[in-house]
């Protein structure tokens, strides 16, 4: 834990002393961010509910969901490194260290200007909670914390899991941005307006759901398939997870230099 | 694929939730809103809105010296490159794609005209983006961070050729606003020429529109080319 923090600050300061390119890459990414936000609010021009889900109800699905990512994506986005590595042979490098691979992998950079969409979550959030026909309680405020809390966590046990087939691809470039950025839009819509196939796949193979729709639902007293406890006991069993596949995955691995 | 359906499922989706108990939407029925879904992934390869910055990083580092010293117009050639990468992609990307759109959804033309004209407009919208980013990329000559600029100017090229939602959707000041832009030409127009759904007006009036912008775009690219070219100063010799 003292070895994470410590790469975390040492990270952090190698960015910030480029000070102009950070601060364009934290607009770059609220920017891409803003596109989801500006797609909800198109939408909601053109017709005043979503399956019965108001436009602030919405707002708080992408409140949840942007939060809870870009905490995952600056925790673990560094696994898009992976495939470059194994391609290189510099991943066999990790491997003789006398810590985990994985650790190493997500401690690569820590690239904090994918905060830039946390800024937008939050606002979106902030506006939810404005607008939205709730009766305020402790207890919801909670739930909200909790399921960005716990989203952050499914969000990046998910991105881990994806990535450990890379181990047996190599390039699953493709694979990994459609879970991983495509769950995230996935997450930012009500449940309901999604075929079948896409809600199993969301819930079971890649429980997405529980991180923006359940917990919101319960707020708003909208459907959902489960309540609002669901969500972190996902997110510690997606953790758990995740780090089994990953141990698996990495034995498995053969690396090109034999 | 697996991204690029993914997306289009979701999208889809949406599109559809928004359609809800209508008839139509703007002027897309459920059909079309099906068809918009999986061409705006299937078009968004070969067109390439979103640009790999290659001139600008050359432009950077000072290989686009290289490149001058060549017996080939840069821009026609770089053109050239893209067209040829855009078929390349026309084929492995786009074609599955609208395969499994037809096969799943029943994505299809509204006729074998819109089809062919369809094909005219994607390759108008990939020149159209090819020029606009040329343009942009030239820009480079003058500016320290470029990365700031290309990186807004993709965030605008997504969000008003339609790939995140249809252009025709917008509000109606918005609207009519980006109409006056080149940046529908770049995937809203081959989308709906494609499906038949351009809305009141002729498929021709939008190719032309196309044609109109992707002459303006390459002549003003090659004027900034050149003026940023003469002020440049390239090190090393």
């Amino acid at each position: 834990m003292r070895l994470y923090l410590v790469l975390v600050r040492v990270r952090l300061r190698a960015q910030a002393s480029y000070r102009t390119s950070l601060v364009l890459d934290v607009g770059a990414s609220l920017g891409i961010a803003l596109l989801d936000v500006l797609a909800i609010f198109v939408v909601f021009s053109n017709t005043s509910s979503l399956n019965e889900w108001s436009l602030s109800e919405v707002a708080l699905l992408y409140g949840v969901s942007a939060s809870a990512f870009s905490v995952a994506e600056v925790a673990v986005g560094q696994l898009s490194q992976l495939p470059r590595l194994i391609r290189t042979g510099s991943f066999d490098l990790l491997l003789i260290r006398p810590v985990g691979s994985l650790f190493q992998l997500v401690t690569l950079d820590f690239e904090i200007e994918h905060l830039g969409r946390l800024v937008a979550g939050a606002s979106m959030l902030a506006y939810g909670c404005a607008r939205a026909p709730v009766d305020w309680t402790v207890g919801d405020a909670l739930t909200l914390a909790l399921a960005v809390a716990a989203g952050a966590v499914i969000f990046a046990a998910v991105w881990v899991i994806v990535s450990a087939i890379v181990f047996w691809t190599v390039d699953g470039h493709e694979t990994t941005t459609a879970v991983t950025y495509g769950g995230h839009v996935f997450t930012q819509f009500p449940l309901s307006i999604y075929p079948a196939a896409l809600r199993i796949v969301f819930t079971v193979i890649a429980p997405l759901a529980f991180v923006a729709h359940v917990p919101v639902a319960a707020v708003t007293g909208n459907d959902a398939p489960v309540g609002p406890w669901a969500t972190p006991l996902v997110a510690l069993l997606a953790g758990a997870v995740a780090l089994a596949v990953w141990r698996f995955c990495e034995r498995c691995y053969r690396s090109a230099g034999g | 694929m697996i991204a690029n359906s993914t997306f289009a499922l979701i999208q889809m989706s949406v599109l559809i939730a928004v359609l809800g108990n209508r008839e139509e939407v703007a002027q897309y029925d459920r059909a079309a809103l099906v068809g918009y879904a999986w061409l705006a992934q299937a078009f968004f390869a070969p067109t390439q809105v979103w640009g790999m910055p290659e001139m600008a990083d050359r432009i950077r580092s000072g290989d686009i010296a290289v490149d001058l010293v060549r017996p080939l117009d840069v821009q026609l050639s770089a053109l050239a490159t893209d067209m040829g990468r855009s078929g390349y992609e026309l084929l492995f990307r786009c074609v599955p794609l609208v395969v499994l759109g037809a096969l799943f959804f029943g994505v299809a033309p509204a006729s074998a005209a819109t089809l062919a004209l369809g094909f005219v407009a994607l390759a108008l919208a990939t020149a159209v983006s090819f020029a606009f980013r040329f343009l942009i990329e030239s820009g480079t000559f003058y500016v320290l961070h470029e990365r700031g600029s290309l990186t807004l100017s993709m965030l605008t090229v997504s969000l008003f050729s339609g790939l995140v939602v249809p252009v025709p959707l917008f509000p109606d000041w918005l609207e009519q606003l980006v109409e006056l832009t080149p940046f529908p030409s770049m995937l809203q127009t081959p989308i709906d020429v494609f499906l038949g759904s351009t809305g009141g007006k002729s498929p021709l009036w939008v190719i032309g529109q196309q044609v109109v912008w992707l002459l303006v775009l390459l002549a003003s690219g090659r004027v900034a080319f050149e003026l940023g070219y003469r002020r440049a100063v390239v090190q090393g010799g």
